[in-house]
């Protein structure tokens, strides 16, 4: 499932236009053909363009959906039963911390749902179907949800755990948790997964303005698990008082004020 | 509650705001009695520090009374008299555990933010902007205190509110300074900066084994605490423009052992490597006026030890290199590990080896926040420290 590292680089194929936007251009470019022919007086200028177009969508390529990496045909694959993230497709996420404590530790609170509801960035529900089935619900701004299954496709008890999105799932995505001891540091995690953003690198960019850019949600979720499995909490100060208007009550979670802040901090040069 | 609010560079104003919650288990919320302006507060007040935001609370160093307990608070009841860090450590992480409290890998929950200032984040500190954790400070009537069990030391009877209130920063600031110096019985130790840290790491100097203190300042008052307070000789870099060669003089050419830099990044200087450093401050150019860790640098002697405890933000520039590298100068610096100190200084004060409370020369009202804070500022009145009591 894992394969080399391409260091939070979107990869190209050929092919990023789905089955009816190459149906669409391959029939709008023949109109366009025709018309240019069969037009009184000739509308030459349009024979070409009409030819384009028609071969565009037979090549099935779109150099404007490559330019913003825009790519849809993957969900037409993944729905051919391919894995969840086609090889070379998704957007690498890399991220590792140290916990204090033992592999076997960390294994027993990640395969514990609470433990995930505590931890997981913007989580609103986790739900275990059996042991290797569960669905994950995450809270969008607006009130809006996303909804993805979980499938646990590898699982080394105090060592990896794998897994993938499964069944509907509007993001594709895959990864692993892997646990290395690092001497009297505790334990090293590391966390390697790939999705499949929906919109490409505009999905992204949305989503890192949402402030549920995975880049960031998987830090956050590993600093979590990090504060939890050490000191029993997860640090805070939301629901402080402070002079601004409608402290304690309606301040923004840290998370999301904390990447404010980060964008609009500059260290000083 | 009545609380003191940054809300612009130069300006505080005294607010109401609700009163603090329990969050987390480990919290405990302290009534606090004593709250000072420490000298690093003037660095937020002046706009020195990035990542404040208007209405945020300030104020890190203070003593009070356990008013609640969260239900992992194991060692403190209502009702204790508690002086508490002002860093926040949360006991449990690698670094902690090594007693490197300043270095605490869960207490800061803007911790991103951090890390893109400085890589890695360390810990949270009270009411010192968003970029150290974004905690509500101490310049309030109530605190609510993460960690209490580790962060708050209960307070002997026979030690007064101004005798322990210092415990919080200042004595363990300027403690850890004297440590940083490697003192060896016999050493002389220059200690810049004649300010609350600066005054205590004369004496902490003492404690672990110095034989001379030499201070550097030029405020005539802060002179005067150095030679009382302080038990040290002093320079008034004002009078005397050549410090490097006058502490060549006092140490028969070989020039201090150990340096202390208790003044950080606002230092003041004259002649244009002041004009230099102020122009390219107020420009962004660089964040910090390392004036006096230039001078350190040249006036420590070979193989010295040069201890930075004034407070550094972000950049600085002209940093003579060469010279610290072909004196085989050692350099430690960084926040002190409060929790490491509280119950020992606190026996310090109650064997009667020191009296912290001599450095509190004013005490005010909340209301008098924007007073207390110009006052320090300027330095008016033979002011040290000034210290709320809300």
């Amino acid at each position: 499932m894992m394969h080399e590292f391409q260091s939070q680089r979107i990869a190209h194929t050929p092919v990023n236009l789905s089955l009816p936007e190459r149906y669409l251009y391959v029939v709008s470019g023949a109109a366009l053909v025709a018309f240019g022919v069969f037009r009184r007086g000739g509308a030459w200028l349009a024979v070409p363009a009409g030819l384009f177009l028609a071969a565009k969508g037979m090549v099935g390529s779109s150099p404007l959906y490559k330019r913003l990496g825009i790519n849809t045909a993957v969900k037409f694959q993944s729905e051919a039963g391919a894995a969840s993230v086609p090889h070379q497709q998704g957007v690498h996420v890399r991220s590792s911390i140290t916990i204090h404590t033992s592999p076997e530790a960390i294994y027993q609170v990640l395969k514990e749902p609470d433990n995930l509801r505590r931890v997981l960035p913007h989580i609103q529900d986790v739900q275990v179907f059996d042991p290797t089935r569960g669905r994950w619900v995450i809270r969008l701004p607006a009130k809006q949800t996303l909804t993805t299954e979980i499938e646990i496709i590898n699982d080394v008890p105090n060592e990896v755990i794998g897994w993938r999105s499964a069944g509907e799932s509007p993001i594709a995505h895959a990864g692993a948790v892997r646990l290395k001891p690092a001497h009297d540091w505790g334990t090293e995690v590391h966390v390697e997964a790939e999705y499949v953003p929906p919109a490409g690198v505009l999905g992204t960019a949305a989503a890192t303005l949402l402030g549920i850019e995975p880049t960031q949600l998987v830090k956050e979720a590993l600093r979590n698990l990090k504060q939890w499995i050490e000191t029993g909490e997860i640090a805070t100060t939301d629901g402080q008082p402070s002079g601004r208007a409608n402290s304690g009550s309606t301040a923004p979670s840290n998370s999301s004020a904390s990447r404010i802040d980060a964008q609009s901090y500059q260290p000083e040069r | 509650m009545r609380a003191v609010c940054w809300q612009r560079p130069n300006h505080v104003s005294v607010e109401n705001v609700p009163d603090p919650t329990i969050l987390n288990p480990h919290d405990a919320i302290i009534r606090v009695r004593l709250t000072s302006i420490c000298g690093s507060d003037l660095h937020l007040y002046d706009g020195f520090i990035p990542s404040m935001l208007p209405g945020d609370i300030i104020g890190h160093e203070f003593m009070g009374e356990v008013v609640e307990t969260g239900r992992e608070v194991h060692h403190l009841k209502r009702g204790d008299r508690v002086v508490v860090s002002s860093i926040i450590g949360c006991g449990q992480c690698w670094y902690c555990q090594q007693t490197l409290w300043s270095l605490c890998d869960n207490t800061n929950p803007k911790a991103a933010l951090a890390e893109t200032a400085y890589g890695y984040s360390g810990a949270a500190i009270f009411g010192y902007s968003h970029a150290f954790g974004g905690y509500a400070g101490s310049h309030a009537e109530y605190i609510r205190v993460p960690f209490a069990d580790h962060g708050a030391a209960v307070i002997p009877d026979s030690v007064s509110d101004p005798q322990a209130v210092f415990v919080s920063d200042a004595f363990p600031t300027g403690f850890t300074a004297a440590e940083y110096c490697n003192i060896r019985p016999g050493d002389t130790v220059a200690v810049w900066g004649a300010g609350a840290v600066g005054l205590f790491a004369m004496r902490s100097a003492y404690m672990l084994g110095a034989a001379r203190v030499i201070a550097i300042d030029r405020f005539p008052n802060r002179l005067d605490m150095a030679r009382t307070f302080g038990q040290a000789e002093t320079i008034n870099y004002g009078e005397d423009a050549d410090v490097v060669e006058q502490l060549k003089q006092m140490t028969g050419g070989r020039g201090p052992d150990a340096c202390i830099d208790a003044v950080g990044l606002e230092a003041h200087a004259g002649g244009l490597p002041g004009m230099y450093d102020a122009v390219k401050q107020a420009m962004r150019l660089e964040t910090d006026r390392p004036h006096v860790l230039r001078q350190i640098i040249q006036a420590c002697r070979k193989g010295g030890n040069v201890s930075i405890i004034g407070v550094y933000g972000g950049l600085v520039d002209k940093i003579p290199m060469g010279a610290a590298f072909n004196k085989s100068l050692t350099f430690r610096m960084g926040q002190m590990h409060g929790q490491r100190y509280l119950r020992p200084l606190l026996e310090r004060v109650e064997r009667g080896e020191i009296d912290p409370s001599v450095i509190m020369t004013h005490q005010l009202s909340l209301e008098e926040a924007k007073q207390g804070y110009e006052m320090l500022k300027h330095q008016n009145n033979d002011v040290m420290r000034v210290v709320f009591a809300p």
